[in-house]
């Protein structure tokens, strides 16, 4: 259903759904912008699978490895757009999670459970969604996210104590 | 951003763009009562015009950009076993300054792509109010270096993109992009360590 056969008919037809979610997850529009373009001139040239939720996920690491990344920490901060992050329908303990937030944690959370994370609390999965997206059990996948929502309280804890 | 709370469990982005792309029964009946998906979906129906940035030779230097880079840790890993060798051997050899295989050799080049609605040309030499540039630059210092883009118009100097790092290369994409106005020339200078290049771009 949402396949293409070409990665430029995929870059027409998924490119504004891709945009939008690099959007929400680095809430600024040129590291969005370079993120997808980025993803498909490697499809271009190397091709791989062109099905939506392949590079909806693929999107979702790149921007994880720039957030990753040290050097871009403060031109993401200075850059950021909160209206793009959108509404927030799933929160952790209250907690929406943004940019600067996901900068944190990337110094706490493996690169597995960042992309859980964005999953969950950016792209507003459930568990049994999350699971097939990235190939693990329901069981597994709650028992990650349950280890991600401490380190996220210990770090709005710490934030709070700090602040206070 | 705002906070609003889905009437059971959210009909993920994922989910809401399929539906954008092929209607789903399921989710058209969940988006019916709930208000908080319903404005997600929306925002998805708003952005429907959107234009695309064209894929052009922008997206292929990037790509080229990360071979580079991937290329560069290869190097990197062959440099120290080469290293550990010539340890072995006692034999100390310095490298060379710059890195081979460099067009123009020991050169700063500064190359602009410009887009305007939608069309992109490499090496532009106008400009209209609205365009967006890419800068690219050929340079051939080893190790990371500090890139710095100033526009100077109708004497006044601009600094259109926040300070790189970047690592030497045939055309390498400096981040970020910018656009111009105005109707006075503008002259577009790259500047790497104690070296500058520009480029000039003529109103249309």
């Amino acid at each position: 259903m949402e396949s293409a056969t070409d990665p430029l008919e995929a870059y027409k037809k998924f490119a504004p759904a891709l945009l939008r979610k690099a959007e929400r997850i680095l809430c600024n529009r040129e590291d969005a912008g370079d993120v997808v373009q980025s993803l498909f001139a490697e499809l271009i040239q190397r091709g791989g699978p062109l099905d939506l939720p392949f590079l909806y996920r693929a999107v979702s690491n790149r921007c994880l490895n720039m957030i990753r990344d040290r050097k871009n920490r403060e031109r993401l901060l200075a850059r950021e757009e909160p209206a793009l992050r959108g509404v927030a329908r799933v929160r952790c303990d209250e907690a929406v999670i943004g940019v600067d937030l996901l900068l944190k944690l990337s110094a706490r959370l493996g690169a597995r459970d960042m992309e859980l994370l964005v999953c969950r609390y950016v792209d507003d999965m459930g568990v049994e969604e999350i699971a097939a997206v990235v190939g693990q059990s329901r069981k597994t996948v709650g028992k990650r996210l349950a280890r991600i929502r401490d380190q996220v309280a210990a770090l709005v804890a710490s934030a709070g104590a700090v602040a206070g | 951003m705002s906070a609003m709370t889905c009437i059971g469990e959210p009909i993920s982005w994922l989910r809401l763009e399929q539906h954008a792309l092929a209607a789903s029964d399921e989710v058209a009946r969940h988006l019916a009562e709930c208000g908080a998906c319903r404005a997600c979906f929306a925002t998805i129906e708003a952005d429907r015009g959107r234009a695309l940035p064209p894929l052009g030779e922008v997206a292929i230097a990037a790509a080229a950009r990360r071979r580079r880079a991937v290329r560069t840790r290869w190097l990197a890993a062959a440099s120290v076993a080469a290293a550990a060798a010539v340890v072995l051997l006692a034999v100390l050899r310095r490298e060379p300054e710059n890195l081979p295989g460099i067009k123009g050799g020991d050169d700063l080049v500064v190359d602009l792509i410009r887009e305007r609605s939608g069309e992109v040309v490499a090496s532009p030499v106008s400009f209209r109010d609205g365009d967006r540039f890419k800068v690219l630059v050929t340079c051939a210092r080893r190790g990371e270096i500090a890139a710095d883009v100033t526009v100077e118009q109708a004497g006044e100097v601009f600094t259109p993109l926040a300070p790189a790092q970047i690592r030497c290369g045939n055309r390498v994409p400096l981040p970020g992009a910018f656009t111009l106005t105005g109707t006075t020339p503008a002259r577009v200078c790259v500047h790497l360590a104690s070296r500058s290049a520009c480029a000039t771009l003529a109103p249309d």
